[in-house]
C-alpha cells in the first residue's frame, strides 16, 4: 500500500535530516522531532523546573533546530538535542539571570565526543568487562550484578535489598561510569604496553 | 544473557526512551520485566535520563505527553489522520459496547432501552426454548426440595395444591439459600406458611435466590431482598408480583429475560449489597424511560427506605401506589408508615395503618403493632 509504503515514519533519523536537508520540507523535521519532543520537554523541566517555560522552550528548540539542520551535520542526532537543549536551558537561565554562565559559542553545541572511548569499550572482551565489575565497591557492584546479569527492575532490587530505588538507580548509574573509566584504563593500559613492546 | 547483550546494555547502545515508554513506565503501568527494559534505556542515555528526572520531579506525565502528541499530530497526513480516526470511532464502539455489558459496571448513559410497550406492558411470555433442559433442572430441584418436607407434603399443602389446580394452572416458587432449597405453594401464603419459611431463610442468609414456575417450567428468577419480614423479601422480586397478579386477564407478565427484568435485579442485587447509591441510579434510570413503572418506584422508595432518606421514599412508595393495578400498594403503604414513624408524623402512620386494617392487608396486624 503507498499510503504507508516509504512513509517518513519509517526513515532514520539521519535519513530524515538529509530528506530535510535536500528538499527543504518541514515534515520531515517534524517528524523527527516529534520522537523527541518529550525528552526535550523533560529535560528542560529538569533546567527550568516550570511547565509553562519548558513547553517555550521547546518550541524554541525546535525552531533553533530549522535553521541549524539545514547546514549542520549530524551524526547523532540524540546526543546533539540532548546538549543543543541544555544549553538552550542555560541560555534561558542566563537571560533570566537565574545563573552565571560564562558565554556560550558553537563549540558547545558539538556532539558529545564519546566515538574513541566507545570504541575502546566495544572491543573489551566480556572477561574483562566481568573482572572489572567485580573490582567495583560493594554496594555498587551487588545493583549491577542484579540489574545487568539478573535483569532484575528497580523496584524489584529494592524489594531484594534495603535500598530506596533512589539509590538503586544511583549505585547503577556510579558503577557503571567507575566500569566505564575502569575499562577504558585498562585499554589504555594495554595499548601503551603494547607499544612499549613494538618500541 | 548474552554476552553481546550485556556489553550493548553496560556500553550503552543509544536507543532513546520513546514517549509511550516514559508515561507508561513513570504512570507504574509496567510490568517488571518492561520496567527494567525502560530502566535500561534510561541508564544507557543521558538524554532520557535528564528528561525523565525533569518530568518526575517538576512535572507530570499527562503535559509531557500532552508536549509529544502536539508535535506528533503535526507530521500526521490526511488520509493517515482519516484512517487514525475511524479506528478511534470503532475502539470507542466496542469499548462502550464492552462498558455496557460489564456485569458489576453502571453505566450513567443512555443504557438502558427506551420505554416500549414490549418492555414494560403485560405481554405474552416469550416461548421458552429452554423449557425441555429447565424441566430436568426442576425435577432435580423437586426431589431435594421434597427431601426437605418443609410443607409440600403436608396436609395443608396438599389441599392448597388442589386449590391450585382448580383456580389455576399450579404456580410454584423453588426459593434457594445458602444451605437450603424450598419448594413452596404460592397458596400457602394465605395459610401463612410462606412467611414462616421465608423468614427462616432470610434470617439465615439475608437473602435469596428465587425460582418461579409455572407449570413446572422456570418462567422468572431472580434475587428476594431480606429483611426481618417476608413479605418485603419476596415483594423484592419479578417472581412474587408475577404470582400476585396471576389471572385469566393477565395470564403472562414481564418476559423472564427481558432487558426491563435484568436491569430490575441489577438494582436489586445492588440493594443487597447495601450500594444503595448505584441501586438509586438504575431504578431512577428505570423511571426515566416510564413515570408509571410501579416496580421501580417501589424499589426507588424501598432503596431510600433502607438508605434512611424517608422523605425521598415516601415520595416514590407514593408513586408505586398510583398505578392501575395495584401490585405494590399494601408493601408501600407499610413502608409509608415505617417512614412516618421515623419521621416523627404519627398521625399520617396511623391513617396509612387502618387503611391497611381495613382492608384486611397481609400487613394489618404488624401496622397496627407498629403505631399503637
Amino acid at each position: 500500500m503507498n499510503l504507508f509504503k516509504n512513509h517518513i515514519s519509517t526513515l532514520s533519523d539521519i535519513e530524515l535530516i538529509q530528506a530535510y536537508q535536500n528538499k527543504n520540507a518541514q515534515k520531515f523535521i517534524a517528524q523527527l522531532f516529534s520522537r523527541y519532543a518529550h525528552l526535550v520537554f523533560g529535560v528542560s523541566l529538569k533546567y527550568l523546573k516550570s511547565e509553562a517555560e519548558a513547553k517555550d522552550l521547546t518550541q524554541d528548540v525546535y525552531t533553533v533546530i530549522q535553521k541549524k539542520l539545514k547546514t549542520h551535520e549530524v551524526t547523532n542526532f540524540s546526543s546533539w538535542l540532548h546538549q543543543l537543549t541544555k544549553n538552550e536551558c542555560l541560555m534561558e537561565l542566563r537571560r533570566n539571570k537565574r545563573i552565571e554562565l560564562v558565554p556560550l559559542t558553537e563549540n558547545n553545541l558539538e556532539e558529545e565526543d564519546s566515538h574513541i572511548d566507545e570504541k575502546i569499550l566495544l572491543e573489551t572482551k566480556i572477561e574483562t568487562l566481568l573482572k572489572e565489575l567485580e573490582n567495583l565497591n560493594p554496594v555498587q557492584k551487588k545493583c549491577m550484578k542484579l540489574f545487568y546479569l539478573k535483569k532484575m527492575s528497580y523496584r524489584e532490587i529494592t524489594n531484594a535489598t534495603t535500598y530506596s530505588e533512589k539509590e538503586v538507580k544511583s549505585y547503577i548509574q556510579n558503577g557503571k561510569r567507575n566500569l566505564k573509566n575502569q575499562l577504558i584504563h585498562h585499554a589504555e593500559f594495554r595499548t601503551e604496553k603494547r607499544a612499549t613492546r613494538s618500541a | 544473557m548474552q554476552n553481546s547483550e550485556l556489553k550493548n546494555e553496560l556500553l550503552g547502545a543509544h536507543k532513546e526512551v520513546s514517549a509511550k515508554e516514559l508515561k507508561d513506565y513513570l504512570n507504574g503501568n509496567l510490568s517488571n520485566s518492561r520496567s527494567r527494559a525502560v530502566e535500561a534505556k534510561l541508564n544507557s542515555s543521558d538524554f532520557s535520563s535528564d528528561a525523565a528526572d525533569g518530568i518526575k520531579t517538576y512535572g507530570t506525565v499527562a503535559s509531557a505527553t500532552a508536549v509529544s502528541h502536539s508535535y506528533a499530530s503535526s507530521t500526521l497526513n490526511v488520509p493517515l489522520l482519516l484512517i487514525f480516526s475511524s479506528l478511534s470511532i470503532a475502539i470507542v464502539g466496542v469499548w462502550a459496547f464492552m462498558c455496557y455489558s460489564t456485569e458489576d459496571g453502571i453505566s450513567t448513559g443512555n443504557d438502558l432501552p427506551k420505554a416500549t410497550p414490549e418492555l414494560t406492558a403485560l405481554t405474552p411470555p416469550a416461548e421458552d426454548k429452554k423449557a425441555h433442559f429447565l424441566e430436568e433442572e426442576l425435577n432435580e430441584k423437586q426431589e431435594k426440595a421434597e427431601n426437605n418436607l418443609r410443607i409440600i407434603n403436608t396436609p395443608e399443602a396438599t389441599e392448597a395444591n388442589k386449590i391450585s389446580a382448580q383456580e389455576s394452572a399450579p404456580v410454584l416458587f423453588s426459593l434457594e439459600t445458602e444451605n437450603e432449597i424450598f419448594t413452596l405453594n404460592p397458596l400457602e401464603k394465605k395459610k401463612g406458611k410462606l412467611f414462616q419459611i421465608s423468614e427462616k431463610a432470610t434470617l439465615k442468609t439475608q437473602s435469596a435466590r428465587i425460582r418461579h414456575y409455572r407449570n413446572y417450567k422456570l418462567v422468572d428468577q431472580g434475587i428476594g431482598i431480606g429483611e426481618s419480614l417476608l413479605h418485603p423479601v419476596l415483594k423484592g422480586t419479578p417472581a412474587f408480583k408475577e404470582t400476585i397478579i396471576i389471572n385469566p386477564k393477565y395470564p403472562d407478565w414481564v418476559p423472564a429475560d427481558s432487558i426491563y427484568r435484568i436491569s430490575i435485579n441489577e438494582g436489586l442485587d445492588w440493594v443487597i449489597s447495601k450500594d444503595y447509591a448505584k441501586a438509586k441510579m438504575r431504578f431512577k434510570r428505570l423511571l426515566e424511560n416510564t413515570s408509571k413503572d410501579l416496580s421501580s418506584s417501589f424499589y426507588l422508595g424501598y432503596t431510600y427506605y433502607l438508605d434512611g432518606k424517608y422523605e425521598q421514599a415516601l415520595t416514590y412508595l407514593q408513586m408505586a401506589q398510583i398505578h392501575v393495578i395495584q401490585t405494590f400498594d399494601h408493601d408501600a403503604r407499610f413502608l409509608e408508615i415505617k417512614c412516618y414513624l421515623n419521621l416523627g408524623r404519627d398521625e399520617d402512620a396511623l391513617k396509612e395503618a387502618l387503611y391497611l386494617k381495613n382492608a384486611d392487608s397481609f400487613y394489618a396486624e404488624k401496622a397496627m403493632e407498629l403505631v399503637e
